[in-house]
């Protein structure tokens, strides 16, 4: 008859077994410590802000700045003036209830403090919210100077790059920077405010993010995501026939 | 941990999550090659605890960045704790009470948890599978940090639900006996 049960240990055996189980639990510890070494001495150079990263949080409420007037200091965000009601987000699907609405008043600065001011009364407007970070807005806005340099941008449309949700420890930053240099963007920029004013009071759903006045301020269309060089000229002619 | 700075603690969890990923590839190296399987031998009696001591480091580290750091968690973030956190109990409760169903629970845990952090990985360096734009709160295309310049928070949690799942996957001494008996039978 076979027997079912396992073999009986010998204490010597269970002597080994409790050895190489201690082995095993005295090397995790010493991995642990060599990890927790290894990080502190190869990290000690770094600065503690570098590797850690505060998220790009937009809260949900807009509001007042200070903007507009004369210019001020350079800097990555800048004071943004709003007035008139913030814009309902833009949903996911369905008809945009936004579109035929007047749009807040927005007016600041660009990164070197020059005062910019939004004035559909001088033409449409195209707001192009973009996040340094947002490897979409790194995708769309290069396709936008593309845009720009196949010369079918309508005449009179008046483009504005917003660069908002600034995150000092994200890629692509400071968005100074990767706007001039890497992006190549040669239109009007203006910095939201560190606290994300301008995008919030657009209803940005997503980056990138884009609005279209009418000379009245009203709105025209909004989208969000990326539309390539066919996509934004398709949607920008439609905007705007839309206003004729 | 409040003493270690950001970068230092995100040093430690990305050699701990390599160790953990470099194991789980050993031990499923030694699973499939004959020749390296009694090397797991000394696992064997203590893989469950292993695997607790991963999830419970896992979870450790998620509520370190999110509660700690201020680093919200981002949708999929969210998924993969669904599946890290109750890990660390169930194999807790499993490895003191000995219970060799504790796969039955864990593994099913694990493998979603690891396909989750394979598809978050994915998206993280392929942002267009997800959508063609950023989420304006915390997108999940968009990594904290790439320590090393590849090891992001859903990396870690890729290492850790491999390291469970392989750990997992070594039999224990009472179904090695099973084995090694019925081994026994068919040859004789």
């Amino acid at each position: 008859m076979t027997n079912k049960n396992p073999k009986q240990p010998s204490p010597a055996d269970a002597s080994n077994r409790t050895r190489k189980q201690l082995s095993i639990w005295l090397g995790l510890g010493a991995v642990v410590v060599l990890a927790a070494v290894a990080a502190l001495v190869f990290s000690g150079g770094d600065d503690d802000s570098s590797s850690t990263t505060v998220p790009p949080t937009v809260p949900s409420t807009g509001g007042g700045g200070d903007g507009g007037g004369g210019g001020v200091a350079p800097a990555e965000s800048q004071p943004v003036t709003l007035t008139g009601a913030p814009l309902v987000p833009l949903p996911e699907s369905g008809a945009d209830p936004a579109v035929g609405v007047k749009a807040p008043g927005l007016s600041g600065y660009d990164f070197d403090g020059n005062p910019v001011v939004v004035d559909p009364s001088q033409g449409p407007v195209m707001l192009v919210f973009l996040a340094h970070w947002c490897p979409h807005c790194n995708r769309e806005a290069p396709q936008l100077m593309a845009w720009k340099a196949s010369g079918d941008v309508p005449d009179g449309l008046q483009v504005v790059g917003v660069t908002t949700a600034v995150s000092s420890e994200r890629d692509h930053y400071p968005p100074s920077s990767w706007m001039r240099d890497e992006m190549k963007w040669d239109w009007p920029v203006l910095a939201d405010s560190a606290e994300n004013e301008a995008v919030v009071a657009f209803g940005a759903s997503g980056f990138p993010f884009v609005v279209i006045l009418d000379t009245d301020g009203t709105v025209l269309s909004r989208w969000s995501g990326e539309r390539g060089l066919d996509g934004i000229q398709e949607s920008v002619d439609a905007a705007l026939a839309s206003a004729a | 941990m409040e003493t270690m700075s950001p970068a230092a603690a995100i040093r430690f969890f990305s050699l701990l999550s390599l160790v953990a990923g470099a194991g789980a590839i050993a031990v499923v190296v030694m699973r499939l090659v004959p020749a390296l399987r009694p090397a797991l031998g000394a696992l064997r009696d203590v893989a469950v605890w292993l695997a607790f001591a991963v999830a419970a480091t896992a979870t450790l580290g998620s509520l370190y960045f999110s509660e700690v750091r201020d680093l919200v968690p981002c949708r999929l973030c969210w998924f993969q704790r669904i599946f890290m956190y109750p890990l660390a109990i169930v194999l807790l409760v499993g490895a003191i009470r000995r219970d060799r169903g504790v796969r039955w629970y864990a593994v099913p845990l694990a493998t979603i948890g690891l396909l989750v952090s394979a598809y978050h990985y994915f998206i993280e360096w392929n942002p267009q599978f997800e959508s063609d734009s950023c989420a304006v709160s915390v997108p999940c295309s968009v990594p904290y940090f790439r320590e090393f310049g590849f090891v992001s928070l859903a990396f870690m949690a890729l290492c850790g639900f491999a390291a469970i799942l392989a750990l997992l996957s070594i039999p224990s001494q009472e179904s090695r006996h099973d084995e090694q008996e019925s081994e026994a039978a068919v040859a004789g």
